[in-house]
């Protein structure tokens, strides 16, 4: 395995032999550690010094179902700190099969590009393609596949991340070849765009999969992880049937949808937007419709779709719980279709859904549009590709929208706008937003699964630290987290699991001590940039919402025992940087 | 006799009596939530997690006339 390193600065590309230790070190925790070591934690996002890192993980291709994520990394432009995001996808297969656990991309094009970085089974190389530039994600994608190959993998930004917009994400090319999959959250896009790169293009590579250090072992772990897998509901029945919308409903009886701009935790218009509604319309629509699907080869879970129009055409792939929920009931919207509309256009443009979901609810807070205005909503976020001072502000996100429009409702924490796990109706997440080093990230530990009262404001916090170094060590091994409601019956089967390919001896406590040590690089990282603070905005404590009369009341010192030294230990120690 | 709102979230629909997403269900009072988890077969070993009232509740809670049972298998979003 290697790293190819991508100098856009001088359009050198190295590829570098992994170094010593790292066999094991991918995904999250491989972009924690080149961040510490490599990038000045207070450089500027969108300069020559800041890194962007694609890894994988250290399972991808190697049979074991479910570790094709990638992983994209950097100080981040929202949050001004370090920042993972993680998809599914084609492109860490195909890294993987071309020898690369990760690609590093440093430096910033001075002139022509923009350029994309293609990495053929020939050659790896910078190419000046001028006629990308300001193309929406997907006819990007469709030019790109001309001239590289329909097979080839695809990371692509949209008009967002050229015009480096916060909100920017990477979008990544599924087992259909449409750029659906997102590395969403965190201005990742912007920092792209930034260095003068469009797109990453890899493969088609058709190398043999390379010899496992104990195939029999491994052939036993993978029988037993599918068997979980088909004994677990959630994953044999739910994901498959009805998606991570499945959840929508459940969240919605709970009281953590968020809804009208974060003003109620139920809308109560959810049974038109639910995952049972999404699933039947897919069915009644036929066509290219589907449910069920695979967005990553190795997949098992199948939680994607394609939703159709009425005359089966796909619209958008996937239609994803958190984007109907931010696009919808959050912005007072209660049909699917326009829904889907939204989210296409959201991807073409190449910005967060989230992110854009919560600046268009503060807009419509603001009075500037009406909640339910679908038509006006699809305007706006036409506004952000075509570069608009209007679509500027609201393509960099929830906070500078409200910087600019005077609002200081702003329901982010650390520059990112929250997802749609409302933090007065599960309160487990107020510990999530407020103490991840990722900002207001669901994904950092949903507590919406766990066994847990989730209007009581005290007594989250230790559960909720255990689980953001579980999903941590996930993320590290580029692991779907969809995996857990099955694997995490048995955490010491990913021991197992990394033994049986990497010939490795890690113990069952592996997986948390993976997780542990890089929440700790990540804390580090943020330390010396200065990203804060870990609270909550003040108005989630003082406005309850309906239909529970909840407010955001996790006791301070739980929240402050967090990241006490007794459980964390010395934090590493990061390079000393000299000023450019 | 009390009157019960019981939701079959997602795959949960197929416990339900009539295999209607809703149904409102008699009880005689005095009821627990784990008998009802039990007169609809709904194995103990599902994982079903139950929300009376939007609030998570555990077998012995008493219900009373009007409540609202979610009955649910916890997914992630995306």
């Amino acid at each position: 395995m290697h790293v190819l390193r991508v100098d856009m600065t001088t359009q050198k590309i190295t590829c570098e032999p992994l170094p010593d230790g790292w066999e094991l070190v991918g995904g999250r925790a491989l972009v924690a550690k080149v961040l510490c070591s490599e990038v000045p934690p207070q450089c500027e996002p969108l300069g020559a010094y800041n890194r962007l890192v694609l890894a994988v993980g250290p399972l991808a291709r190697s049979g074991v179902p479910c570790a094709e994520r990638l992983s994209a990394g950097a100080k981040s432009p929202l949050t001004q700190g370090i920042k993972e995001s993680n998809a599914g996808g084609v492109l860490g297969y195909q890294m993987a099969a071309a020898g690369m656990r990760a690609i590093i991309i440093e430096g910033r094009a001075v002139h022509g590009g923009p350029y994309v970085l293609h990495c053929s089974p020939s050659e790896n190389r910078l190419v000046p393609v001028p006629g990308l530039s300001g193309r929406g994600v997907y006819a990007a994608t469709r030019i790109l596949k001309a001239e590289f190959g329909d097979n080839a993998a695809v990371a692509v930004i949209g008009p967002a991340g050229e015009f480096l917009m916060a909100g920017a994400g990477i979008f990544i090319t599924d087992t259909d070849g449409v750029p659906g999959r997102a590395c969403g959250r965190g201005g990742l896009g912007a920092v792209m765009g930034a260095k003068g790169l469009k797109a990453v293009v890899v493969g088609p590579h058709r190398a043999p999969r390379p010899r496992t250090a104990d195939p029999a072992a491994l052939r036993a772990a993978i029988a037993e992880f599918l068997g979980m897998i088909r004994d677990t509901p959630q994953t044999a029945h739910a994901y498959p049937t009805y998606g991570t919308a499945g959840s929508l409903g459940p969240i919605n009886a709970l009281g953590g949808l968020p809804t009208r701009n974060f003003t109620a935790g139920s809308f109560e218009q959810a049974a038109a937007v639910s995952g049972e509604v999404l699933r039947d319309l897919i069915a009644s629509r036929g066509g290219q419709g589907k449910s069920g699907h695979r967005c990553m080869p190795g997949c098992v879970v199948k939680c994607s779709n394609v939703f159709p129009d009425a005359d089966g055409k796909p619209v958008v792939a996937p239609l994803e719980y958190e984007t109907i929920a931010m696009l919808g009931p959050n912005l007072g919207i209660a049909d699917l279709d326009t829904i889907a509309q939204l989210n296409h256009l959201a991807n073409d443009v190449g910005v967060d859904t989230i992110e854009a979901g919560v600046a268009l609810g503060m807009l419509m807070g603001a009075g500037r549009l009406a909640f339910g205005d679908g038509r006006g909503a699809l305007a706006l976020m036409k506004e952000i590709g075509e570069g608009t001072v209007l679509g500027r502000v609201l393509g960099n996100g929830a906070a500078i929208t409200g910087r600019v429009l005077g609002i200081t409702r702003i329901p982010a924490v650390k520059g990112q706008g929250f997802p749609a796990h409302e933090p007065r109706g599960i309160k487990g997440m107020i510990s999530t937003y407020a103490l991840s080093p990722m900002g207001a990230d669901h994904t950092a530990a949903v507590t919406f699964r766990a066994d847990m009262d989730h209007h009581r404001g005290a007594g989250h916090t230790a559960f909720n630290r255990t689980l953001q170094v579980r999903v941590a060590g996930f993320d590290s091994l580029g692991m779907c987290l969809f995996v857990t409601p099955a694997i995490g019956k048995k955490p010491a089967l990913m021991a197992d699991l990394i033994n049986a390919v990497h010939g490795t001896g890690v113990g069952p406590e592996y997986l948390m001590e993976l997780g542990k040590e890089t929440l700790k690089h990540e804390r580090a990282f943020n330390l010396a940039a200065g990203c804060g603070p870990d609270r909550l905005p003040e108005f989630m404590a003082e406005e309850a919402i309906p239909p529970f009369n909840l407010v955001a009341d996790a006791p301070g010192p739980e929240l402050e025992s967090f990241w006490e030294p007794d459980f964390w230990g010395p934090l590493p120690v990061l390079p000393r940087w000299s000023k450019p | 006799m009390i009157r019960v709102s019981v939701i079959f979230h997602l795959t949960l629909a197929r416990y339900s009596p009539n295999g209607a997403r809703s149904e409102v269900i008699e009880l005689a009072p005095g009821h627990d939530l784990g008998a009802l988890l039990g007169q609809l077969g709904i194995p103990p070993t599902l994982g079903a997690v139950v929300l009376v009232n939007g609030r998570r509740a555990g077998s012995g809670v008493i219900l009373q006339d009007q409540d609202r049972v979610d009955l649910m298998l916890p997914l992630t979003g995306g």
